[in-house]
This record gives structure tokens, sequence and C-alpha cells, in this order.
């Protein structure tokens, strides 16, 4: 969905049009829902975040205004401040490492091992990583948020995203051990999913 | 070159490859949950769009609404005088409309008993204050009739039936008096001889007559005994034609 659509939705919802706030949720309630589960201990607590965020979204939509803010960025913000909510009252939050752990029942026994060896791999990475960089992995990555997206949703510039994200990808490769020239071979899921990454 | 290249496209789609995998496994919405969210989210919003175009309306029957200038009196004394000026308003307006009520009107049974209440206490002026009375309920049984109002007809016939009694229970048995009411009533039983001609089933004209005919028979039979205490005074109580009529010629 384009930026101009997205625009048209919003101003529709803010005038009461319930079937324009459903197209809002569709767009965004899965990139939501992946950013808010890679920062939360269980997927109880990211459905429940997930829908606290609509809800919010709902009753703030007519204080929304663009003013050069991506409605994708305002929305992020929103469900980054309920994840820095719910942390702060449960303090139960656990590291992206151990979050969870779901790999495909259709690999075989040893390519589910070898699966999740890797996503184990991906998960220390990711932990070794500082909070923002891991924020604009999250964002960028897992959200599939664009540059401007991401900043507004960070509350920072464009280039601090850039920044962030090259010494996060870096650090993630030598993590990782991605040398220049590896293979590009997929690992062992059969369910990847391809998220777009708005550059 | 380094063996992290930063620009090496292999290298940066082999941690696209893991990282996506990582978010497939992990962090994708399994099931219904999205399913679940979106009937809870967008049954809240329904609900709020329903509340806001409630709100809307209510603003702009709100606004639409004639603005009702709120004053107080802080005075207890305009307080006071207030509420006195407004009862005596409305007593004033009562009075008014009983004054001016029409028969058939609710206030016209009103009417008439005040009419019969301030009535003068001296016997000629009491009788003279009768038969004007009476001629004024006949006046209004005739304007009934003529613009086909059977209540008011009704009402004002009663009334001129209550009338007849009350004249001749006053009237006493001052022979000009009798004489003079006798006369009054005959005329009466013309003019509602003719309304009967005109509204032949009217029941109400019947009884007036039968009332009217009634009480000179009545006055008649008195007038026989009737004592000639004073000469009528210009023709009679009130203004009417001289009482020295059949009265005083029974009495001889």
């Amino acid at each position: 969905m384009d930026e101009e659509t997205v625009d048209r939705l919003v101003i529709e919802a803010k005038g009461g049009n319930t079937a324009a706030f459903a197209g809002i949720f569709d767009e965004y309630a899965a990139p939501i829902y992946r950013f808010i589960a890679s920062r939360v201990k269980s997927p109880s607590d990211a459905e429940d975040l997930t829908q606290l965020v609509f809800v919010k979204a709902l009753e703030a939509l007519p204080r929304y205004e663009a003013r050069g803010i991506p409605f994708g960025g305002w929305l992020f913000r929103l469900a980054r401040n309920a994840i820095i909510d719910q942390v702060r009252t449960r303090r139960d939050h656990l590291p992206l490492v151990t979050a969870m752990t779901r790999e495909t029942e259709e690999a075989s026994p040893e390519a589910a091992a070898a699966l999740r060896d890797d996503l184990d791999r991906v998960a220390d990475a990711l932990a070794n990583l500082t909070d923002d960089q891991r924020e604009v992995i999250e964002l960028r990555f897992f959200a599939g948020l664009s540059v401007d997206e991401a900043a507004a949703a960070m509350g920072r510039q464009a280039g601090t995203i850039r920044g962030l994200q090259f010494r996060a990808i870096a650090s993630l490769r030598r993590s990782l051990g991605i040398e220049s020239g590896a293979s590009a071979t997929a690992p062992a899921s059969s369910q990847t999913v391809t998220v777009e990454v708005r550059m | 070159m380094s063996a992290y290249d930063d620009n090496d496209p292999t290298a940066l789609n082999r941690l696209e490859d893991l990282l996506d995998a990582y978010c497939d496994a992990r962090l994708m919405p399994r099931g219904a949950i999205l399913s679940r969210i979106r009937a809870t989210v967008l049954a809240e919003a329904a609900a709020s769009a329903v509340s806001a175009a409630a709100a809307t309306r209510l603003q702009a029957l709100a606004g639409s609404a004639p603005m009702i200038p709120r004053w107080t009196i802080s005075s207890p004394f305009a307080r006071r005088a207030l509420a006195i000026g407004f009862a005596a308003s409305l007593t004033l307006g009562t009075s008014l409309a009983v004054l001016a009520a029409p028969p058939g009107s609710p206030f016209y049974n009103a009417r008439v008993s005040l009419e019969t209440f301030v009535l003068p206490s001296g016997v000629d002026d009491r009788v003279a204050a009768h038969e004007r009375l009476l001629v004024e309920r006949l006046g209004e049984a005739q304007a009934a009739a003529a613009r086909s109002d059977p209540a008011a007809l009704a009402a004002a016939l009663a009334a001129y039936r209550a009338e007849v009694e009350a004249a001749t229970a006053d009237v006493g048995n001052d022979a000009a008096l009798l004489a003079h009411l006798e006369e009054e009533l005959a005329k009466h039983t013309v003019v509602l001889t003719a309304l009967e001609a005109q509204l032949p089933n009217d029941a109400a004209i019947d009884k007036a007559i039968d009332a009217s005919s009634k009480a000179i028979v009545k006055l008649q039979a008195r007038g026989e005994n009737a004592r000639p205490t004073h000469p009528p005074q210009g023709g009679g109580p009130g203004n009417g034609p001289s009482g020295s009529g059949h009265g005083q010629d029974g009495g001889e």
C-alpha cells in the first residue's frame, strides 16, 4: 500500500470510517505484531500489546497530524511506547534470544535441529547488538519500515537510523560469521517469509 | 577487501535470509491471532464511531436550539415582588377569562355563578339584575343557535333556566315586580318559540320554554295575592315597561 493510500485511509478513519480503519489495521497489524513479538516474552503478550496499540491508535487518531511524520512511524512509536510501558510494569522482559521458539513442523528432525541452531545464533547475534541497533533491525527488517518511518518511530533523524543500521549489520555479520563471498543459501526453514525492507 | 565488506551483496543477502527465517519462525503471528485482534479492534472502532456520531448530533441539536437566557434574582425582596406580581397577573388573567367566558367554555359556569353571587341585595335592583341576566342568557342562546353551536346553546339555556328560577325566587310578593318579571318572561317565551321553530329537535329550547311558562304561571298565581307595596318608578324595575299590568289586574 502506497503512502497516498495510507494517508487517504487515515483521513477517512479520522472521520469515523470503520472500514478505513480496518484497512489501516490490515496494512500494519502483522508488522506491528512482529515488532512487538521481537521484544516481549510470549505470543500472548504480543497479542495483547498489538491489540492495545491499535486501540490506542483509534483513540489518538483524531489528534494525529501528518506534519511530515509518516503514519507508519507514528503507529510504531505507539507500539514502542506500549512495549516500554509493559516492560516497566511487569519487569519480566526477556531478551530476544529466548523470546519465542516456533520452528517449522514440516522439517525433518535433522533439518529442524539445524534450523534451531541457525535461529539461536541469530538470536544471540541480535542480543549482542546495542539497544538502538537492535531496535533499528527490528523496525527495518522485522516490521519492514522505511528509514523515515523507523526514524519517526524512534524519534531520531533518518541519518542516525542509517548509521545504526550500518553498524548493526556489520555486527550481525561478524557474530554470524557471514564473510564476504559467503554462500547465500537460505537456512533450513521451509516456511521462510521475506519481509520487504523499504530502503 | 575485508572479510566483512560492507557492500558485498551476497553477504547481505545471506544475512537477510537469516533474519527472514528468524522472523518467520519466531515472530510471525500464527493461527487466528490477527483475526482475534482485528475483531476486537474493529468492534471498538465501530463503537467509537457510533459515539462520535451521537455526540456530533447532540452538538448540532444544542447549536440549533434557541438560547434560553438564564438570569437570577439575587434580592429576596425582588423575588417576593416578582412572585406577588406573577400571582396577581395569574389572578387577573383568570378573572378576565372567567368574565369573558362564552357559553360552552370551561369558565362559563364559573362566570354565571359569579354574576349570580354579585347580585345586589335590594329586591328591586336584584330583580332588575335578574331580568338583565335573563336577557343576556337569551342573547347568548340566540347567538349560539345562529352559529350552530349546540353545546353553547345548551349551556346558555341551562343558565337561562337557572336564572328564571332565581328570579322567580327573588321577586317576592311585590305586585309590580311580579307583573314586570311575568311580562319579561312572556317576551322571552316568544323568542324561545322562534328559536324552537329554527331548531325543532333541540331539547334545551323546549326545557327553557317549559321553565319560562311554568314561571309565568307561578308569577301569575303569586300575583293574585300580591300586595302593591309601591308603584313602579319609571316603568318598573330596571328599564322595563310599566309594571302595572297583569298582576294588579289579577288582584282586583
